[in-house]
Order: C-alpha cells, then structure tokens, then sequence
C-alpha cells in the first residue's frame, strides 16, 4: 500500500512538474522545419524553454477556442497561417497589444497598427509538381488551368478546415472565379488531403504528380534533393502574411517578447531562410536562391478580400467541403 | 458479540462509498451529460439537434457508410474466420497448431498500422503492389485503390476476422463430437454433415463473432482516417472527428448528436449479441474438450495447406515486410535499391524528433497508471459485486461494464463535455482526461478478470478468517488478493496493452504535452511523412509484440498469443 501512495505522488509530481521560463508556441510551421528554427532560437536564448504545439491553423483555432471557454489557455505564443484569425482574437481581447524592437524594420503592410500582430513570414500558395513528372515546361501556369480535362485525377489540395492558409487561398479563388472554379476541380477528381505539407509530401513522393501548397515546404524538399519544383502561377500567386502574436493571458511575457523579437530580427529571419526556405519579411534579409523577394511576390499576388476571409469562414469551409469532399 | 461479528463481515463504508462515487463521476456523469446534451438547445428539451444532423448529407452519407462498413466487414470476416477455424480445429491440415496461432496474429497488431502497412501497399501511384503489377504485367495506371468503400472493408476486415475465427474455434472445440460420428456412420457425406449438423451447430458462435466485428468496426477511428478520408469515404468516427477539429462550438454539438447515433447502433449490435447467444447458445456446445476425429482432407490437403499460407503472407508477412521497407526508404516513393536504403528515420524518431520521447514517456505513463488504476477499481467492483449482499452491487457493476461497448471516440466526447471547466473541473488537454477516459472504457476489463477469479474462492475461507478475528483488510490481504494475483496480473496486461497504443480516444484528447505514441504515428503519417512514420510503426510493433511475448511468459501462456 505504502509503495502504491509512493507511486502515486510520483507519478503526480511528474506531470505537475512544469517549471517557469517555458513558453508554449502554437504554430502551423511544419515539424521538421519549426525544430530545426527552435534549436536556433535555443542557441540564442538557452535561458527559455520553448514548447511547441505543430498542427494546422484550422485544428489550432478549434483547440483554443476550447481552451478559451474552460478558461485554461495554455499557449504564450501564437504563430498560424494569416491576418483575418488575428483580427478575430483581437476582437476578442485575447492578444496583448505588444511593440517589438525588431518591429520598425517591417513594411507598413506586415504588421497591425495598433500592435497587436505582426508578419513573422510570408507564405504562398503556389502549384507544386513532380519533376520525374513534369517538367516547368509541361506543369500548369494557372489555378485556372487545374480545371482543365488534361489534369483529370492528377492533382491534391489542401483542407481548409485544417489549413489556414487553404483558408486564404480558396476564399481568393472563390472570389475570383465563383465557387464553380471548385465544382470543376471536384469534376476533374480533385483528392484533399489535410494540409499543404500532406500535399507537398505526396507530390515529391510521385503519388500525384500536381499539388496546391505553400512555396516554402515545397522548396524545403527541393533544397534537401527531393523530385518536387513550383510554379508561381500566372493569374496570380496567393500570398500570404504569417503573423505571430503573444497571448494576453500569457505568465511569462518577457520570455514570449524575446522569442518575437527573434522572430522579427535579422538573426531569426536569416535562419527562417535557411532552415525552411520561407520568404523573410525584412527587405534586409535576402530570399532563398532563385526565390524573389517578398515585395515583388507581394506585387503580383492575387489580390485578397481579408474581410471577406474573417467573416466568412464558416462559408469558405462549408461550401469547399460540400463541393469537395461530400 | 453478534453486532460485533456482524461489523467485522462488512466492507469498509467508506471504500464501499468512494467506490460508487467514483462509478458515478467517471461513467454516469459524463454519459448522461452527453445524452441530456443532444436533446438541448438554449436550455429546452428539443429533438433539433437530430433534425439538424439529417439536414446536412454529410452526416446522412456518413451513417450509411458506417453500416456499410460494419456490414460488410462482418460478412468478410465471416467467410474468412470461419472456414479457417474448421480447418485448423477439425482436418489433418498440416502444421494446424502453428496455423491457428498465426491467424489470431493480425489481433494483435493495432488496427491503425495495418491502415498504414496497406496505404503503402496498395496506394494508386506508390502502392508496392501497384509498381509491381506495373513492373510485371506492364499496366499502365494502377490495379489497386485503396481509398475507396472496398479497400477500407478489405483492411477492415484483415484485422477483425480474427474475433470469428477464435469465437468459431472455441465453439468447434467445445461440440460434442459424437454427433457428427453419428451422422458418419448412418452414411452422410462429408458435406452433408458439414450441413446439417456442424454448421447449425457453430451459428450462434459465428453470429456473435459477426456481432463483435461489426460493433468493432463502426467504433474503429484509425482505419476509416488514414485510408477512407482521403478518398472522400466518411464514416460516424471520422466525422465526429473532422467536426471536432474544425467546427469550433457547433462542431461540438453536432459530434454529441452524432455520437449519441455512434452509441446507439453499437450498444444495439452487442446487446444483439448477447440476446440471440443467450436463446441460442446450443447445450451440446458446454461439455470440454472431447477430442474429435479429425477429418482427412484427402487431395484438398496441399491445396488447403497452400491457402492457408497466402493467407498468412497477405495478413501478417506482407503488411509486416512494408512497413519495415518503407521505414528503411529514403523517401517514400523512392525507387527500391541499395543506395536509397537508410537508418536515417530510425535516428531521426529516436534521437531527433522531440515528440517520441514525450510520446514513449506519455503512453507508458498512462497505460500503467489506467491499469494500476483498473485493476484496484474493477477488483473493488467484483469484490462487491460477488461477495457482499449490498443493494444495488448489480448495477454497479453492470454500469461499470457500459463504457466498453460504448465506442471511443463517444468516450472521448462525453469526457470532453464533462470536463472542460463546466462543472467546476477543468481537466481540458491535461494528462488527466487521457486518464479518466482510459480507465472508463476499459474498466469492463479489470471487473471480468477479477470476478471470473473471485468466482472461484469459497467464501468460506473468508468466513474462516473473519470468525478466526482477522478484521475485513486481513482477510482481503493474505486470503483473497492471493488467490485472484494470476487473475489480477492477467487482467493489468490485458488493459496496459490496448492503453499503451490507444488511439481512438486519445486523437480526441490530446493536448500539446500529453501527446501519446498513437497520436504522434497518426500525425506523422497525416503530415505525409511516410517513411517516418514507418518506423516509428516499427518502433511500436516490437514494443507490442516484447510486450505480448512477456505476457506470455509471465502468465504462464494463459494470455498472449
């Protein structure tokens, strides 16, 4: 008896045993690239303990509305796919209002003007293919080319309900071509696998040839030698400003401002390119190779309806899953 | 004297209390809050939740699907294990011994690395199958398409046949022999016996087998989400699942209605079950092992030997083979040769990736602590149940073997309304909730086990003790724990194994530090790294089966394969 009360407190100490200077990150940064930027960070700031929670923005917004209702947040650090979610939380009085040192370097369009979040990366929504495939000859120049008969069964997208960059990017598609854009990719076979490194990783895998993801994981792969290359579509990439944000609810505010401020610098967005490929949001960082940089992607991106994206979710998820999946 | 003898038979009131208390918190709270719940909007009693789950087609579709499924899977496992079992128990098959042990094997692999082992056998593109029939044949496109209905019934059923087999084996063993010589000797053919005796004989064994196949399979999460739902094939668990990870507070309500329909045909199928075994259940079939005559099976002998060895190699050699080719691939995809072969994913889950410690760390801790848990709880359970003459001892234990039928991903639900700080507790993405969960659904476990075992102690060595003037705890201490230990020891393995790969409930838990081995194989192959998530998949199949062989031991056989 005595052994099993021993037992008992220890397994109780264990689990409560969770000590200060950790801050918890929720991030849609893919696993192996978010490791490889907390190590650096680590290196850095060997003081904090960064814990990472890596899932999609759509698993993300729902696991914290949860918490948010049980009163128990347990995220410092916020780090998802775009803009219209954060707008959502600051309506919420759930961000801190914050003021970055690393902030001033931003352009005016990378942050928000009251301070609540600012860009950390900018991602894109591009058409990636398989080289042993295609090649950037053969591949498809336009989303609106995916309709076409010739790419029957050939192609993958990401889940909106699970990507929040899926999110930005059927919203501006919808817009552009009307929802019939997407009943005729359902026509053409269209599989919608979870998330855009799901997508990515079929792709260089050749279990689809065509996929729609973000730039970024899809030159990850490329860099590390894997048969996968993108096409910066010509009715216009979907970019995508990432913002990072801290939780007013957060106990440990100054460890969670350092690793922003990271973020934001020099040092953290050179290791943003080198470690997972991502279009840094400095113009005094320099892209990945062969990459161009943020302002000229930004320049002939497709435009974006944010409003229409923060206030009609419910819509974008819904009709992408009964035109798509059901 | 006698007030004074009559004291010192009774159970301890305050653990007697605690022990329906804690039945009450941790299974009648939770279920009657997500029964009350489906029937409420804003406070009134309405039925509008069911209406509105009708009204969108995705729910109807996916309904359906699930007893597609369920059906299906049945009628494949049926015209799988059963023949096997009559080949292994009443012919000359060779090596029929050795046989019977391989086909209860897939049993022991968790459902969710089958999924995986045939989503890179038989995928469009990729498909080891596929890229060989391309190879041989020179096909061009693909034969095999795993992510549709028919795929995810084949898997299905490679991995629940073995609950007919072993229900028909058991009942084949059982039967009275003598019945069959009868026929023999009146001059019925082989077949004709076959018909008219044997088969009327095992149908009940084989209805029930159907029964747990079907209730297992509509309960199953990890199958239908790593194979069904990238080919637009949703069954009731992937659905609650895809409503709880993006359908913020109305994804709630919907995953409770739908989970009450989940519940509904389950309990339905296993209460069936029991209904129809206990008219049925032949008296012939009670008698122990009389050793039949076995039947020649004359020239079907190799041929049958031969089928039974494609059997072994399609549900245990090839998914097993897969997995640790693909675990060893440089990528997924890669053309199969020397120079792409690696031992880099195994560094990379053992050394490099962060969640495999916790994951190891997590899923040891809870299977241990639910089992520990279980076994202290259900043996209580048992003890009241068979020993005392306390009111209400029946239903107590009737209720704490509920949760078992109910399916997981309805466990999880119920858990996650309960206690996510509505009711003053807020275990929320906590250890604890894994906890709570686990040891709610597999409570059933620890009470069979230990009351099977309690059964068989007289109670008048109990007596003996208490008039001797040992107090209640004595007696418990040096004359029953010592008597039921196998029993007990049994029953902490047959809950620590299923806990440690848990998967259903704990994808519905999880929290970012409670993270469980099932969830991060899940995750990985969800993000689409495949190879890793192969070996990880190898990780775990080698903890399974050590696990499995040291039960083995430690039971003397009586547990284990």
């Amino acid at each position: 008896m005595r052994k099993l009360v021993i037992v008992t407190i220890l397994l109780v100490c264990t689990v409560l045993l969770f000590g200060a200077q950790k801050i918890m990150l929720y991030t849609s940064v893919p696993t192996e690239i978010m490791t490889a930027i907390a190590d650096a960070f680590k290196a850095a700031n060997p003081d904090i303990e960064l814990e990472i929670f890596r899932s999609g923005t759509g698993t993300i917004q729902t696991k914290l509305a949860a918490e948010v209702q049980s009163g128990n947040i347990q995220a410092d650090v916020l780090w998802v796919a775009e803009f219209s979610y954060y707008e959502t939380l600051k309506k919420q009085g759930l961000l801190a209002q914050i003021d970055p040192e690393e902030a001033s370097a931003l352009p005016e369009n990378f942050r928000d003007p009251e301070g609540y979040y600012y860009a950390g990366r900018l991602i894109n929504m591009v058409i990636a293919y398989n080289t042993k495939a295609l090649t950037a000859e053969t591949a498809p120049k336009s989303w609106k080319e995916l309709t076409d008969d010739k790419w029957y069964d050939n192609y993958v997208v990401p889940n909106p309900e699970y990507s929040g960059a899926a999110v930005a990017a059927v919203g501006a598609l919808a817009k552009k071509y009307g929802w019939s854009y997407f009943e005729a990719m359902r026509s053409n076979e269209a599989v919608v696998v979870r998330g855009n490194s799901d997508v990515a990783q079929k792709v260089a895998a050749g279990e689809f040839p065509i996929g729609m993801t973000l730039d970024y994981i899809a030159r990850d792969l490329n860099v590390k030698g894997s048969p996968i290359d993108i096409v910066y579509p010509i009715d216009g990439t979907i970019a995508i400003p990432s913002p990072i944000a801290v939780m007013k609810s957060t106990k440990n505010m100054e460890a969670a401002m350092r690793f922003v401020d990271y973020i934001l610098s020099v040092e953290g967005q050179m290791a943003l390119v080198e470690l997972g490929s991502l279009v840094p949001i400095r113009p005094d960082v320099d892209p990945p190779a062969n990459t161009p940089p943020a302002a000229e992607i930004l320049g002939k991106s497709m435009d974006i309806d944010w409003k229409y994206i923060e206030e009609g979710l419910e819509e974008i998820n819904t009709n992408f899953s009964d035109i798509m999946l059901f | 004297m006698v007030a004074l003898l009559q004291k010192r038979f009774r159970v301890d009131p305050i653990i007697l209390g605690s022990a329906f208390a804690i039945i009450a918190i941790i299974v009648v709270f939770p279920f009657t809050l997500l029964f009350l719940n489906s029937f409420r909007v804003d406070g009134v009693f309405t039925l509008q939740n069911y209406a509105t789950v009708f009204q969108a087609k995705r729910n109807y579709t996916a309904l359906l699907n699930s007893l597609q499924l369920g059906f299906f899977t049945s009628l494949f496992s049926v015209l799988l294990g059963a023949p096997l079992a009559w080949l292994v128990t009443r012919t000359n098959l060779p090596f029929a011994r050795l046989f019977k042990t391989l086909f209860i094997l897939p049993y022991m692999i968790p459902p969710f690395i089958g999924a995986i082992a045939w989503s890179q056998l038989l995928n469009r593109r990729n498909g080891y199958v596929n890229r060989l029939a391309q190879s041989i044949f020179g096909i061009q496109g693909y034969v095999f398409n795993v992510n549709t209905m028919p795929g995810l019934i084949w898997v299905m059923a490679l991995y629940l046949y073995p609950f007919v087999f072993i229900t028909v084996v058991g009942a084949l063993e059982r039967m009275d022999p003598t019945l069959e010589e009868a026929a023999r000797t009146c001059g019925s053919r082989t077949m004709k016996i076959m018909k008219d005796i044997t088969l009327p004989l095992v149908a009940p064994s084989i209805a029930g087998g159907a029964l747990l196949v079907f209730a297992s399979s509509i309960a199953n999460f990890g199958i239908p989400a790593l194979i069904g739902m990238q080919g637009r094939v949703f069954v009731l668990t992937t659905m609650i699942y895809s409503y709880m990870h993006s359908g913020g507070f109305k994804g709630i309500s919907m995953a409770a209605s739908l989970s009450i329909m989940l519940m509904g045909i389950s309990v339905g199928a296993l209460l069936l079950n029991n209904l129809y075994l206990k008219k049925k259940q032949y008296t012939l079939i009670s008698g122990k092992s009389m050793r039949p005559k076995t039947l020649s099976l004359g020239r079907w002998k190799i041929p049958c030997f031969v089928l039974a060895c494609v059997i072994v190699f399609v549900t245990v050699i090839l998914p097993f083979f897969s997995i640790v080719l693909t675990s060893l691939l440089d990528a997924w995809g890669a053309d199969i040769t020397w120079e792409n072969l690696t031992l880099r994913n195994y560094k990379y889950i053992l050394f490099d990736y962060r969640l495999t410690r916790d994951a190891l760390k997590n899923s040891f801790l809870l299977a241990i602590s639910s089992a520990t848990i279980c076994m202290i709880l259900g043996s209580l359970i048992a003890y009241i149940s068979i020993k005392t003459k306390i009111k209400g001892r029946k239903l107590l234990e009737t209720i704490s073997l509920i949760p078992y039928t109910i399916p997981g991903t309805v466990v999880a639900i119920a858990m996650i309304l309960a206690w996510s700080g509505g009711f003053g507790i807020n275990l929320y993405n906590t250890f604890w909730i894994l906890l709570v969960a686990y040891v709610a659904h597999y409570l059933a476990f620890a009470v069979r086990t230990t009351s099977a075992s309690l059964e068989q102690i007289h109670s008048s060595l109990e007596e003996a003790a208490r008039v001797s003037g040992g107090s209640w705890t004595t007696s418990l201490k040096d004359i029953v724990i010592p008597l039921i230990r196998p029993g007990l020891v049994a029953g902490w393995f047959l809950i620590f194994m299923p806990t440690l790969r848990e998967l259903t409930m704990s994808i519905l838990l999880w929290g970012p530090r409670t993270v469980t081995i099932g969830v991060a194989v899940f995750e990985m192959q969800e993000a689409g790294y495949v190879q890793i998530s192969a070996a990880f998949a190898t990780l775990l199949l080698i903890i399974v089966i050590a696990g499995n062989l040291l039960v083995k031991k430690l039971t003397r056989g009586k547990i284990g394969i």
